[in-house]
C-alpha cells in the first residue's frame, strides 16, 4: 500500500512541474509589468520594478526560485497592487472561507446526491424516478448564474422580507461558527442545488449499471434482500465511479465557489484571485493559480489512494 | 409402491418480456417435474428458453421487464412460487433452491472475499454463530476441492482461476444443502479439461448430499454425462422430454434428431463428411408462426404442420414429444 | 455515408427515440435563427438601441400606475428638452428616438402644446397620495399615456408589428429589447459552441488517437500535457489565460498589409480558454478507443497487409471513432455555452454586444427590484437550447454507446 501511495506521488511531481510551468509562461504572454505600470511607463521605471521583483532575471531562473519557493512553502513575496502585505497573508486569510464554503458544499452535494441517485435507481422506469430524472436534466440545463442571482434573491431578499427578519445575510462573510449559517448556509445551498443535476444522474446511472451485473443476480439467487443488494452489493463497486465523481466535483466546486464568493461578497481565494486579475497583481495571481493546482494535485493523489483501498483489484495488481 | 412425489412441479409457466416492440413469450407453457435426487437436463440452442425459464423459477428476472402469465405455477413445497412474494422467495433462494451460473468470472462480487461472500449465505438461511460460519465455509471449499481453503477465504475472486471460482460458486450454492440445485450452462465459460473435473464434482456432491440437479445446458455431451432425463426446448416451447438413454438411442422429435446429428464422432467411415448442420433460422419470438415453430427447418414438414401447432403428447411410457410426425 | 447511416440500424433507434428527434428540430430551429442573425436579420446595434421605457413587462403585462406615469414623464422630459434648443430643433428631436420610433413630424407649437398638456395631468397624478392603490385615477393615466403617444409618428402596420414583436418579452433596465437581445444571443452562443467544440473535438481526437496509435513517446507527451492542463481548475485556467490576454494587441501582416488584432477584446481569449481545457474530455475517450480498436483484427489485418500506419489511422481508426466525436461535440457545446455566462459574469467573456451571459448578470440588479423578464428570457432561451443538446446526447449515447456510463 504504501509504495503504492509513494508510486503515485512521484507520479504527479512531473505533473506538477509542467502546471507551474505552463502558468508561468501564460502569465509572461503580456508583459506583467507592463500590464500593472500601464503602457507607458518610462523604461528606466520599468527596468527598476523588473530588478527589484526579480522579473530581469531568466525565465528558467525565475521558475527554479518560485518553484523553491513553494517547495519551501515560502510566500512572503509583496504584493503589488497592496504594498507591505505578503502573498501569504493574502493566502492565509482566504483559506478559512473558502473552506466553509467548499467543505460543507461538497459534503452535502455528495450524500444527498447519491441517496437522490439510489432512490432513482430503486424506481427505476417508474414514475419517481422518471420525475426525478427529469428534474435532474432540467436543473443541469440552467446556469449556474440564474440559480445564484435568484437564490440570492429569494433566499434572501425576497425570504427576509417576508419573514421580517435577516435569515442569511444578502452578502458578506465573518469568521466563526456562530455566523457560519447567517452567511455561508445560502451560498452553500445554491452550490448544492446546482450540482444535484449532474451527480444525481451520475450517481444513478453508476447504481443501475451495477444493477445489470452477474454478480447481482448470485446475491439474489443466495436470498440477499432489496437492502443488502443497494448498500452492500451494489454501494461497495459503485464506490469506484462514486470516489471519481466526488473527485471530479472538487474543482467544479471551486469554480463554483469562485462565483459565489464574487457574489456573496466572501473573502475567499477565488474572489481574491479574482481581484488580484482584475488589479493586475502579478505575484498573487501566479502563487494563487500554484496554490489552486496543489489542491487539486492533492486530491488526485487522494483519489488514487481512495481506489486502492475500495478495490481490491487496484490495491493488488 | 406408488410413483415418488415431484419436489418440483412447474405447470404451464409462461414468462413474457415487456420490449420496445411489445411483449414477447419467451418461454410459452412448459410444465415439468422434477423428483427427488434426480438429474433433469434442459437443452436447446441459444434463445431457445432454456435460461430464462430456470430464472423464472427462482423468480430472478427484472421485474419491470419481466411477468409470469396468470396460469404459470411453480409448485414447491406446497407453495406455488410463481405467486410467491419477495419475502418467501428470499427464504428458498440459497436455501431450498440454488442456482450457479455461467459465467464464473463476472457472477462472484469482485470487491468482497470469497470467504465473505460464502458466508453471506449461511447468514441469512442459519443460525450458526461468526466461528460456525467460518468452520462451514472451510469445509464447502473443501469439498468441492479448493486446495488450501483457509488461504482461500481471504482472497478476492480476481485472484482465482476461471474453474476455482465456477468451485466457489458450486460451494455457495451447496452450503445451506438446498434440495433442488439449478445449474444454469455451468461448465460452458471453462476449458475442456476444467469442464470434466467440474461435471465429476457435481456428480460426486449429487451423490453425497442427494441434490435434485436442474441442468441448463445447450451441450448434449453434457447432457449425456450428467442427466437422467431430458427436455428439449426450441423457441419457448418443450419439443421433446425423454429419459436419456431413449432420448440419444431413439430420438422422436426432428429437432431432437437433427441435435444429435450435429455432435461430431470420431466413426472411421465418417472421413470426410461434412458435418450436418440444421438448415434455417429460429423463427423470431415476435413474430411466430400459426403452425409448428420447427416446420420452417422441418425435414419431415407436411402441409399440415404449418396449419396447426402440435400438442406435446406422449408416445410411449416415459416420453413426450410434440410432433405429428415423430420417428418411431 | 450519410444516406447509408440514415438507413442503418442506429438510425432507426434513434429516429425511434421520439425526444431526440424533438430535440433535433429544436436545434436546427436555433441553427436557422442563428443564421438569420448572421445574415443579418437581427444587428447588434439594434440590440443596444432604447425602444422604449426601461424594465417594460412582456406581453404587455400589468404595470403600476406610478411606473407607467413616470415613464411618460421621462418622453415629456426629453421632447421638453429638446423644444428648448430652437437652434437646431430638428437635429434635437431627431436624437429622441425609441426603435422605430420618431417623433412626429408637427410644428413645435403643436408639440409644445402636447408637452403642455401632459405636465397638467402629470402633476394632478402626482399630487394624488397613494398613485398606485387608486383605481379611479386609470383614466387620467390612459390620457396622458396617449396624450404622449401623440408626441411619435404613427407606424405603418407592417412596422407595429416590428415594434410588438420587439416589446414581446418586455425591455431591460436600459429600456433595450429583450427580444432581440434574446435573439441575437442565440448568434453569439452557437458561433461560441461551434468554435470551441469543434476546435477542441479536433485537436482532441487527433491527439488522443495519434497518443494511443504510435504509443511510445507521443503517448507520454500527451497524457503528461492533459493530466497537466486538466490539473488547474478550469476556471482558474480561464480566468489566468484571460488575464494574460487581456491588452494584449496581436499585430502581424497578412497578405503584406499590417494587421493589429485587439485581442483582449475580441471572443479570442475565451476559445483559448475553453478550447485548452475542453480538449481534455474527447482526448481520453479518442485514446481508450482507439487502444481498443487498435486490437481488432481488421486493423491487424491492414496492419499486416502492409498499409502505411497514417492510412490505418485516418481510414480505419478515426472513422471508427466518429460516433465519440460526435456525442463530445454535442457535450462540449452545452459545456461552452454554459462556460460564457460565467465568464461574461466575471467580465472575462463577451465584451461587445449582447449574450446570454451579459444578459444573465445584467439582469441581477433587476431582479432586485423584482423585474425578471431579463433573467427569464435569457434562461428560457439557454435552458431550451441546452435541454435539446442534453436530451441528443443522451440519445446519441443510447444508441452508440449503450454500455456508457
Amino acid at each position: 500500500m504504501w509504495v503504492y501511495i509513494i508510486r503515485r506521488l512521484a507520479y504527479n511531481v512531473p505533473v506538477y512541474l509542467g502546471i507551474i510551468l505552463l502558468v508561468m509562461a501564460a502569465l509572461r504572454v503580456n508583459d506583467p509589468i507592463y500590464g500593472f505600470l500601464g503602457k507607458n511607463a518610462s523604461r528606466e521605471q520599468y527596468d527598476r520594478f523588473a530588478a527589484a521583483t526579480g522579473l530581469d532575471q531568466p525565465f528558467l531562473v525565475q521558475y527554479v526560485r518560485f518553484l523553491g519557493d513553494i517547495a519551501r512553502l515560502d510566500f512572503t513575496t509583496e504584493s503589488w497592487d497592496q504594498p507591505g502585505i505578503s502573498v501569504g497573508q493574502l493566502l492565509s486569510t482566504a483559506i478559512m472561507p473558502s473552506l466553509a464554503l467548499t467543505v460543507p458544499a461538497l459534503l452535502l452535494t455528495t450524500l444527498i446526491s447519491i441517496s437522490v441517485g439510489m432512490i432513482s435507481a430503486y424506481y427505476r422506469g417508474r414514475l419517481p424516478d422518471r420525475l426525478l430524472v427529469l428534474l435532474a436534466v432540467l436543473g443541469m440545463s440552467v446556469s449556474f448564474l440564474v440559480y445564484i442571482i435568484l437564490g440570492q434573491y429569494f433566499g434572501a431578499f425576497w425570504l427576509n422580507r417576508w419573514l421580517g427578519y435577516e435569515l442569511f445575510a444578502i452578502a458578506g462573510y465573518k469568521p466563526g461558527l456562530i455566523h457560519w449559517p447567517r452567511y455561508c448556509l445560502l451560498p452553500v445551498m445554491i452550490s448544492v442545488i446546482v450540482a444535484m443535476g449532474y451527480d444525481t444522474r451520475f450517481y444513478r446511472a453508476a447504481m443501475v449499471e451495477e444493477t445489470g451485473k452477474d454478480y447481482i443476480v448470485t446475491a439474489r439467487a443466495k436470498g440477499a434482500g432489496q437492502a443488502k443488494l443497494m448498500f452492500v452489493h451494489m454501494l461497495k463497486n459503485a464506490m469506484i465511479p462514486i470516489i471519481t465523481r466526488v473527485m471530479i466535483t472538487i474543482p467544479l466546486l471551486i469554480t463554483g465557489s469562485i462565483l459565489l464568493e464574487m457574489y456573496f461578497n466572501i473573502p475567499g481565494m477565488g474572489r481574491r484571485l479574482i481581484l488580484a486579475i482584475n488589479a493586475k497583481d502579478f505575484p498573487v495571481v501566479q502563487t494563487f493559480t500554484a496554490v489552486f493546482a496543489a489542491v487539486f494535485i492533492v486530491t488526485n493523489i487522494l483519489t488514487d489512494v481512495l481506489y486502492a483501498l475500495v478495490d481490491p483489484r487496484v490495491r493488488l495488481s | 409402491m406408488d410413483q415418488p412425489q415431484p419436489i418440483l412441479s412447474v405447470r404451464h409457466l409462461s414468462t413474457c418480456f415487456r420490449t420496445d416492440r411489445g411483449v414477447v413469450t419467451a418461454v410459452d407453457d412448459v410444465s415439468f417435474d422434477l423428483f427427488p435426487g434426480e438429474s433433469l437436463g434442459i437443452v436447446g440452442e441459444s434463445g431457445c428458453g432454456k435460461s430464462v425459464t430456470s430464472k423464472s423459477i427462482m423468480r430472478l428476472l427484472p421485474e419491470h421487464l419481466s411477468f409470469l402469465r396468470p396460469e404459470s405455477q411453480i409448485l414447491f413445497d406446497g407453495m406455488n412460487l410463481a405467486r410467491a412474494d419477495e419475502r418467501t422467495m428470499r427464504e428458498v433462494r440459497g436455501n431450498r433452491i440454488a442456482m450457479i451460473f455461467q459465467e464464473p468470472m463476472t457472477a462472484l462480487n469482485p470487491v468482497f472475499t470469497i470467504g465473505w461472500q460464502l458466508d453471506e449465505a449461511l447468514k441469512y438461511h442459519t443460525s450458526l454463530g461468526r466461528e460456525g460460519r467460518r468452520q462451514r465455509t472451510i469445509e464447502m471449499l473443501r469439498l468441492v476441492e479448493i486446495p488450501n481453503p483457509e488461504k482461500r477465504i481471504r482472497e478476492f475472486p480476481h485472484q482465482l482461476s476461471g474453474g476455482m471460482r465456477q468451485r466457489v460458486l458450486i460451494a455457495m450454492a451447496l452450503c445451506c444443502e438446498p434440495e433442488i440445485l439449478i445449474a444454469d450452462e455451468p461448465t460452458t465459460a471453462l476449458d475442456v479439461t476444467i469442464q470434466a473435473q467440474i461435471l465429476r464434482l457435481m456428480e460426486n456432491l449429487k451423490q453425497r448430499l442427494g441434490t435434485a440437479i436442474v441442468m441448463i445446458t445447450h451441450n448434449l455431451g453434457v447432457i449425456a454425462q450428467t442427466c437422467d432425463r431430458v427436455i428439449v426446448m426450441y423457441a419457448g416451447r418443450i419439443v421433446e422430454s425423454a429419459p436419456v438413454k431413449q432420448l440419444f438411442h431413439q430420438p422422436r422429435h426432428p429437432y431432437t434428431k437433427a441435435l444429435l446429428e450435429s455432435i461430431p464422432r470420431m466413426n472411421p467411415g465418417d472421413h470426410g463428411q461434412r458435418l450436418p448442420s440444421i438448415e434455417g433460422i429460429v423463427p423470431s419470438l415476435y413474430d411466430l408462426p400459426p403452425g409448428c415453430r420447427f416446420a420452417d427447418r422441418c425435414p419431415r414438414r407436411q402441409p399440415s404442420c404449418v396449419e396447426a401447432e402440435p400438442e406435446l403428447e406422449p408416445v410411449d411410457s416415459a416420453s413426450l414429444v410434440r410432433c405429428f410426425f415423430p420417428w418411431e | 455515408m450519410t444516406v447509408r447511416w440514415l438507413q442503418s440500424r442506429s438510425a432507426r433507434k434513434f429516429f425511434r427515440h421520439r425526444p431526440a428527434v424533438v430535440a433535433l428540430v429544436v436545434i436546427s430551429l436555433y441553427l436557422a435563427v442563428a443564421v438569420a442573425v448572421l445574415l443579418g436579420g437581427v444587428t447588434m446595434e439594434q440590440t443596444l438601441e432604447r425602444i422604449g421605457p426601461g424594465n417594460l413587462p412582456g406581453f404587455q403585462g400589468r404595470q403600476l400606475a406610478e411606473k407607467r406615469v413616470e415613464d411618460c414623464a421621462m418622453v415629456l422630459d426629453r421632447v421638453e428638452k429638446a423644444l428648448k434648443r430652437p437652434s437646431n430643433l430638428r437635429a434635437a428631436l431627431g436624437e429622441i428616438r425609441y426603435g422605430l420610433l420618431r417623433v412626429a413630424d408637427r410644428p413645435p407649437e403643436e408639440l409644445r402644446a402636447l408637452v403642455d398638456q401632459g405636465w397638467e395631468i402629470y402633476d394632478e397624478l402626482v399630487e394624488s397620495p397613494d398613485l398606485n392603490a387608486d383605481p379611479s385615477l386609470l383614466p387620467q393615466i390612459e390620457q396622458l399615456e396617449r396624450l404622449t403617444g401623440q408626441l411619435f409618428a404613427p407606424l405603418s402596420g407592417w412596422q407595429s408589428l416590428v415594434r410588438q414583436f420587439r416589446l414581446l418579452l418586455g425591455t431591460d433596465r436600459q429600456g433595450r429589447s429583450i427580444m432581440l437581445r434574446g435573439v441575437y444571443s442565440i448568434k453569439v452562443a452557437i458561433q461560441i459552441g461551434v468554435i470551441t467544440a469543434f476546435i477542441s473535438v479536433l485537436i482532441g481526437s487527433l491527439l488522443g488517437a495519434s497518443a494511443a496509435f504510435f504509443g511510445g513517446w507521443v503517448d507520454h507527451v500527451v497524457i503528461w500535457l492533459y493530466t497537466t492542463l486538466s490539473s488547474i481548475p478550469y476556471l482558474v485556467l480561464l480566468v489566468v489565460l484571460a488575464y494574460a490576454f487581456s491588452g494584449a494587441v496581436w499585430q502581424f501582416s497578412l497578405l503584406g498589409r499590417p494587421l493589429s488584432v485587439d485581442v483582449g477584446n475580441t471572443l479570442i481569449p475565451v476559445y483559448v480558454a475553453l478550447c485548452a481545457t475542453f480538449w481534455i474530455g474527447p482526448c481520453r475517450v479518442i485514446r481508450g478507443e482507439t487502444l481498443k480498436i487498435k486490437q481488432l483484427e481488421y486493423v491487424q489485418a491492414a496492419t499486416a497487409t502492409g498499409f502505411g500506419r497514417l492510412y490505418i489511422l485516418v481510414r480505419h481508426i478515426l472513422p471508427n471513432a466518429a460516433h465519440l466525436m460526435l456525442i463530445n461535440f454535442s457535450l462540449l457545446f452545452i459545456g461552452a455555452i454554459k462556460s460564457e455566462v460565467i465568464l461574461s459574469f466575471l467580465g472575462l467573456g463577451v465584451k461587445r454586444g449582447p449574450s446570454w451571459g451579459i444578459m444573465i448578470s445584467h439582469s441581477a440588479q433587476e431582479v432586485i427590484n423584482g423585474f425578471f423578464w431579463q433573467i427569464g428570457a435569457a434562461t428560457v432561451f439557454m435552458l431550451v437550447l441546452v435541454l435539446a443538446f442534453n436530451v441528443l446526447t443522451d440519445a446519441l449515447q443510447d444508441v452508440f454507446d449503450p454500455k456508457h456510463l
